[in-house]
């Protein structure tokens, strides 16, 4: 089943209101920040266009290059969204986050082991497959665990606790945020020549 | 339900986005937008190498049977040649995965179409200035490029356009100067004599290079101090007319299309 077919079902079958990340559904269809009422007068009507710039930022202004960090701002609302515009909607807001929810449900999902995306790394990232595992534990422990609201299978993998009426969001490989966190910590560890 | 018209291709536009810089997305994001409202593609997407979703992601999200995917780079090299379809898994111009089709178009700077897009940027920072060149023959255009010598292909791309300007005979003169190798944009003073000088970067976004990095090289700010003055900007006793890069120009929009149709044309698809 194609993502998009894979959410109508699910959207037919859950009672709303559907969450993912730091935002909810409600019919109709309406998606704004969970933080927020819909009957607030204060909510900033938005297009799914000023949708691609707001994502870009965090609350306080800095740029947010991961867009599942948990920083997403709020006070806007979208309504009301066709079933097309809400697909376009989440994959602004979360990209590949149906398509990996959608493929994971339905076992279908390809995980990448570290290893292999670090072999895949070439000019200055080629050093990444020389991360130990001991550094890999601790790294999705400082980078990926408090700046991302994603959970990863590749290893060391967490725990996916599905709910009712919440769609998970789903790392299935190191993403090009954490590659060169990774460079950091294998370049740190290399002894500097003396001049 | 599916948002997949069998009859309609999607677009997968790659940029090359960044962790640190929000301007680097915004030209592909802004060119996926008006490709996205004139309702050609079934889908459009973006993908980049530093931002999500990146190239990977961002094939699980198409579900067209036919993708063209478009680098929105200004020249091949490295990204286009090796990047791009190692991520993508393409095997070469046309690559069949499954039940998908992919079409793997030249990046939109090489397209022969980006001369008139060098020359509507040019006289569109001069009709934004509200002031004329006194004489176009008078005159020099730049094109600045970054130029480094571990890819000769993006200086190769900005020496031919300069040529091609050259040939029309517009501007009395038409140059081209790098960043970072000879002939030097922190040299441009000596490198034309004209007294009226229009320069364009030839960049996809107006990141650090285009914004800080060349107008501390042109003498119009000095490090750390944000452009103050505008255009044209007057360099001991030269008016200087300094554009946005070449990649924020909207005109890019129908170069992805266009590099799409001379995809179909090369390969003869209908």
């Amino acid at each position: 089943m194609k993502p998009t077919e894979f959410l109508n079902l699910w959207l037919h079958q859950t009672p709303p209101p559907w969450k993912i990340g730091e935002i909810k559904i409600q019919p109709g269809f309406t998606v704004l920040h969970q933080q927020d009422d819909p009957n607030q007068n204060s909510l900033r009507s938005i297009s799914l266009e000023n949708l691609t710039e707001l994502v870009k930022s965090t609350p306080a202004g800095n740029f947010r290059p991961l867009r599942s960090s948990p920083d997403l701002p709020s006070g806007w609302i979208l309504t009301p969204l066709s079933f097309e515009d809400l697909v376009l909607a989440l994959r602004i807001l979360y990209p590949s986050a149906i398509s990996h929810w959608s493929a994971w449900s339905q076992q279908i999902l390809q995980i990448t082991p570290y290893q292999e995306t670090a072999e895949r790394q070439t000019g200055m990232y080629h050093c990444t497959r020389l991360l130990t595992l001991e550094q890999r534990q601790s790294l999705t422990q400082s980078v990926c665990a408090t700046e991302c609201m994603k959970k990863r299978l590749w290893e060391p993998a967490d725990t996916i606790e599905t709910k009712a009426q919440e769609i998970p969001l789903i790392c299935a490989e190191a993403c090009n945020y954490f590659i060169p966190k990774a460079r950091e910590v294998v370049k740190s560890m290399i002894p500097k020549k003396n001049p | 339900m599916s948002l997949t018209c069998p009859q309609k291709p999607a677009l997968l536009i790659v940029g090359h986005g960044s962790t640190v810089n929000a301007d680097s997305s915004t030209p592909t994001y802004q060119h996926a937008w008006t490709l996205r409202k004139k309702n050609i593609f079934s889908e459009v997407h973006e993908c980049f190498w530093k931002e999500e979703p990146n190239f990977h992601q961002s094939l699980n999200q198409i579900e067209a049977n036919t993708v063209y995917v478009v680098p929105n780079f200004i020249s091949s090299g490295y990204f286009t040649e090796q990047v791009i379809p190692r991520e993508l898994k393409l095997e070469g111009p046309i690559t069949q995965h499954q039940n998908q089709t992919f079409y793997y178009c030249d990046p939109v700077g090489l397209h022969e179409s980006m001369t008139e897009v060098l020359l509507h940027r040019a006289q569109e920072v001069l009709d934004s200035s509200g002031e004329k060149l006194q004489d176009p023959q008078e005159s020099c255009l730049f094109i600045f490029g970054h130029g480094t010598n571990l890819n000769e292909n993006s200086t190769k791309i900005i020496e031919h356009q300069v040529e091609k300007i050259r040939s029309r005979n517009i501007y009395g003169e038409c140059q081209f100067a790098y960043m970072e190798e000879p002939p030097l944009v922190k040299d441009w003073k000596s490198l034309t004599s004209k007294k009226e000088v229009v320069a364009v970067p030839f960049f996809i976004a107006d990141g650090l290079h285009s914004f800080i990095d060349i107008p501390v090289l042109l003498g119009l700010t000095e490090e750390g101090i944000p452009l103050q003055t505008k255009n044209p900007h007057l360099v001991e006793g030269r008016r200087l007319w300094y554009a946005n890069a070449i990649g924020t120009e909207p005109l890019i929009a129908d170069l992805i299309l266009a590099q799409i149709k001379k995809f179909n044309e090369t390969h003869r698809i209908s």
